[in-house]
């Protein structure tokens, strides 16, 4: 109790780099509306009864939340600070004596009671926090004041007319020490150790300590997006209406709510079923609509427009959570009441949540292979799916399924894909991958309408390794995962025939970092970088134990290139770990030919003299090259620099952050953090002709496009449902789901 | 081959990354500072580089000269003997090879030996000690292609004879040049039969040159009757 105590009293030391602004303003808003101009003179003038404090940051906040709290005479309000207060107390007695050992507190998982209650209030609370991040009506404070942001506040954010309710309107003077407190992040930021001293001095301090558990329930983790994202979550939450995000979607705002806004800071455990709000709404992405609609569960294959649109699907990428994963970390769970936990529970939500957007491609990880084959497998037959299942290696007994739609789809080849190389030393762990070439079928009738076949689809899926400090690891389980996807590709291409490209699942890193990086921009310069970073789920960089990346990242016996291409040998590498014999293997696995390494003697490394020759006189003083004619150069894609690239032109259908408020998406969730792990990339369409094939073997011209996705949701807006797993959501992630148009 | 155990019992710690992934450096080091002691016995692996083709083992280069009017005892020979460098790649094998002479452009009574890492080009070498080696004399002239078709036969691993191979020397002489290369078990005749007719066919023998096989145990008797020493031993 102690150690969760710490854990949920010093959280948000480490993460404090994220939102905690945001957490600030949450508790403050108690129905505050807040212009934009307020937002700025709070920053220059702060409240007075916060001045002598204003030096460290949490003060600042206990002070301002307080005459926030009793300017508003909301009751309710009080009475949960009141709670907490308690809490906080409690918490701030323990705190001080133990030494804030920051790493210990982020390995601590254990989940203990009291956050739990804590954490109840607090979901509420967010609960309301997050129906104000809505897309609002008309709110006369700020439509008056669109130029008064402070250069924090985002644009968007102010200009942003907000459903203010009547009850939460309060005279504009009375607000700014809660915005002061908001414009204040820096100094508030880097306080974090001071506080506990303050929330012992004085029920002031508690609020503060609502903060910094709101902080915890409200970490993000897109650093990079920090700034955007802090300034704009000061301002958001500042209504108590629930009204969807995103742009052009206020006719999905929740309305029962909007008649008991007093009760906000109490919304009743049981809210989220009555109120039946849409958490995930689809998005069109064609300029031309931004309404929110349903999406097209069996999209037409061809417009009216023949010529345009040749063939509309629907890809899914879902981690669905293994049940045995789920047992082994239960500290992850803590926070979940235990139904929701319940295999039977989660797959019946599972199953209803296919059935409602019944994707034409779904892929899956971490199926466990036991429910894979007793439910999932039947059910997905059942309802017309085609299965490919691929478990992970070892005693691992969950791995990935690719399942697409019979009727809309036919099978070309599969590639079942274990990254477990028993030759290579850095492929040793046993995760797995699943590459299917797809051709898609037209309806009939449809096809005398067009010219020429839909271009068929790779369709690659893979749930990488987890570890955050096996950034390596995970390149080289990416480089063969795209690996299989240009040779597929170019399998296919080689007939002269288009060919798409989707790479999706879960590949435990966060947007824009290295690996991400990759992907989407297709090379990426790791030499020097350390591990952990690659993947950046964990910011570990004060552990002891990290390392750096190197060149070569993998040794060639991997049998994939720099350029994550197979090199011509490769069926033979396959060949060999199949066999997996010992002795045969040695026998000829390094064989080399003679003309082959004649073809090396003069290449560029041959000719640097070795530091370490020993220099004899008339023995080892030879200068090379002067005896034979130097041979035709190696193909590039032989070596392998520092340098990891791909020619598949990917690009995210997810933007990683909200539209509208800007708050990242999250698509993984549980009592510890929350991150967009997941993704699906795609080959999009391209404006200009690549003249690929010339620099890094660029292959794949695409030519989908993306033209709708179900929204994620932000990381306040799953903990006001209790974190994931819930009585919505059956898994620790979220569905990732996009509709594509191939040309 | 210890992979899967390290992955089962590690799987998601990570705990021994380091020392996966940081020998390389404080190895080149290392290195650097055994080979100023030419007959250390016991040298750090060398890795392969960026992008460079790895060997199935890494081999090392020694040269020796016999010192004229010296006794070749035990003791001199392995003060005569002088590893040159060791190599794990292809890339970093045409290094080495590329900025030493020609065995044919030799002078004196000198040897090149190319052995795997680890084992020394001596008769009493523990890999050796059981071995023989095939030999073929040369008249002069032709010493220099043969040397070459002969290791590159060796790290290219064309003998598939497993782990048989111990190495191979070129001995430059007076009258003749000879070229051999040596296994591990003398007794093992479908090995050195094989052996033989991989050289026949990587060295481009004609059909008439003759191929001798003399294990190391004769070698050493010979040797030993010659010079009339009891503790006497040695390479070549």
């Amino acid at each position: 109790m102690i150690g969760s105590l710490l854990f949920y009293g010093l959280y948000p030391l480490s993460r404090y780099l994220s939102d905690q602004s945001s957490a600030i303003a949450k508790p403050g808003i108690s129905g505050s509306c807040i212009t934009g101009k307020q937002v700025c003179e709070g920053s220059d003038v702060p409240p007075s009864s916060g001045t002598e404090n204003q030096l460290g940051g949490e003060q600042e906040y206990a002070q301002e939340d307080v005459p926030s709290t009793t300017i508003n005479g909301e009751q309710p309000n009080t009475e949960l600070h009141g709670k907490l207060e308690t809490m906080a107390l409690s918490t701030a007695d323990e705190i001080p004596s133990t030494g804030a050992s920051e790493e210990r507190l982020m390995d601590h998982w254990d989940s203990p009671v009291q956050y739990k209650q804590a954490t109840t209030h607090l979901h509420q609370q967010v609960f309301d926090v997050n129906l104000n991040e809505m897309k609002p009506a008309e709110s006369p404070g700020s439509a008056q004041h669109p130029d008064a942001l402070s250069e924090d506040a985002l644009p968007q954010v102010v200009t942003e007319d907000r459903t203010v309710p009547e009850e939460s309107c309060i005279p504009a003077g009375i607000e700014e020490p809660e915005v002061s407190e908001v414009q204040a992040p820096l100094p508030w930021r880097e306080c974090w150790d001071e506080y506990t001293e303050h929330i012992m001095e004085g029920k002031e301090a508690c609020v503060l300590d609502l903060r910094s558990l709101l902080s915890c329930c409200q970490t993000h983790q897109a650093d990079e997006r920090q700034e955007e994202t802090e300034a704009e979550e000061n301002c958001g939450p500042q209504t108590c209406w629930h009204i969807s995000t995103g742009p052009g979607l206020a006719n999905v705002v929740d309305c029962p709510l909007l008649q008991f806004p007093s009760m906000s800071y109490y919304p009743p455990f049981q809210h989220a079923q009555p109120l039946e709000v849409v958490w995930r709404v689809w998005e069109e992405v064609s300029a031309s609509h931004t309404s929110a609609v349903e999406p097209v569960k069996t999209p037409s294959c061809c417009d009216a427009n023949p010529e345009c649109a040749l063939f509309d699907f629907t890809v899914m990428s879902y981690n669905i959570l293994s049940q045995d994963l789920l047992e082994a970390n239960q500290q992850l769970y803590s926070h979940c009441p235990l139904e929701v936990l319940d295999w039977s529970n989660r797959c019946q939500l599972l199953q209803q949540e296919i059935l409602k957007w019944m994707p034409d491609i779904m892929c899956l990880q971490e199926v466990q292979e036991s429910h894979y084959n007793e439910h999932l497998h039947p059910f997905l037959s059942q309802i017309g799916y085609k299965c490919v299942y691929k478990r992970r290696t070892g005693t691992k007994t969950d791995g990935c399924a690719t399942c697409y739609r019979g009727d809309r789809f036919s099978e070309i080849s599969a590639s079942l894909l274990e990254f477990f190389r028993p030759e290579t030393e850095l492929m040793d762990r046993d995760n797995v991958g699943i590459a299917l070439l797809l051709q898609p079928i037209l309806p009939p009738g449809s096809s005398e309408i067009t010219v020429k076949a839909p271009p068929c689809i790779c369709i690659a899926n893979t749930h990488l390794l987890f570890n955050p400090r096996r950034g390596d690891v995970k390149l080289a389980q990416l480089a063969i995962m795209l690996a299989e996807i240009h040779a597929m590709v170019k399998a296919y291409k080689s007939r002269g025939q288009q060919c798409n490209a989707i790479l999706c699942g879960d590949f435990n890193a966060v947007p824009h970092m290295p690996l991400y990086h990759l992907i989407t921009s297709g090379q990426l310069y790791y030499h020097g970088l350390p591990a952990w970073m690659v993947s950046g789920v964990e910011d570990l960089s004060y552990k002891a134990n990290n390392y750096t990346l190197y060149a070569p990242l993998w040794p060639s016996s991997l049998g994939v290139t720099g350029m994550c291409q197979y090199t011509t040998s490769q069926e033979k590498w396959e060949h060999h770990s199949n066999k997996g014999g010992c002795s045969f293997r040695k026998l000829c696995k390094l064989q080399y030919s003679h003309g082959f390494l004649l073809q090396l003697r003069l290449c560029p490394a041959a000719c640097v003299r070795p530091d370490d020759l020993v220099f004899i006189p008339c023995v080892t003083d030879n200068t090379p090259g002067l005896t034979r004619p130097s041979p035709p150069p190696l193909k590039q894609n032989h070596v392998m620099g520092p340098t990891i690239c791909h020619g598949l032109g990917l690009r995210s259908v997810y933007q990683h952050v909200l539209p509208g408020l800007g708050h990242p998406e999250v698509t993984t969730l549980h009592s510890e953090a929350g991150a967009t792990v997941d993704y699906i990339f795609y080959t999009p369409k391209c404006d200009r002709p690549s003249d690929d094939q010339n620099d890094f073997g660029s292959l794949v011209s695409g030519s989908l496009e993306l033209t709708g996705y179900l929204s994620l949701l932000s990381e306040g807006d799953l903990w006001s449902m209790e974190g994931l797993p819930n009585q919505h959501f059956p898994s620790d992630h979220l569905s990732l789901l996009a509709r594509f148009k191939a040309w | 081959m210890n992979n899967k155990f390290d992955a089962l019992k590690d799987d998601d710690s990570g705990d021994h990354d380091q020392d996966q992934s940081s020998p390389k450096n404080c190895e080149k080091e290392k290195n650097e500072d055994e080979d100023k002691e030419p007959n250390t016995a016991k040298k750090k692996m060398v890795v392969p580089g960026v992008g460079e083709h790895p060997l199935q083992y890494n081999y090392t280069f020694w040269y020796s000269r016999r010192t004229p009017g010296r006794p070749a005892s035990t003791h001199s020979y392995e003060q005569n003997i002088k590893q040159i460098g060791s190599f794990a790649s292809v890339e970093q094998f045409w290094r080495f090879y590329s900025h030493m002479v020609r065995p044919g452009d030799l002078t004196g009574h000198s040897d090149f030996h190319l052995f795997k890492e680890g084992i020394k080009p001596m008769w009493e070498d523990d890999a050796n000690k059981m071995g023989g080696k095939w030999i073929i004399r040369l008249r002069k002239g032709l010493v220099s292609r043969c040397w070459e078709n002969l290791i590159l036969a060796m790290l290219g691993e064309q003998f598939m004879v497993g782990e048989e191979i111990c190495g191979a020397v070129v001995s430059v002489r007076f009258q003749e040049d000879i070229v051999s290369i040596w296994n591990k078990t003398a007794s093992d005749q479908a090995t050195t039969a094989r052996v033989r007719d991989t050289l026949r066919r990587v060295l481009n023998l004609p059909p008439n040159t003759i191929m001798e096989y003399k294990t190391h145990t004769d070698s050493i008797k010979a040797w030993v009757d010659f010079h009339g020493l009891v503790t006497a031993s040695g390479g070549r």
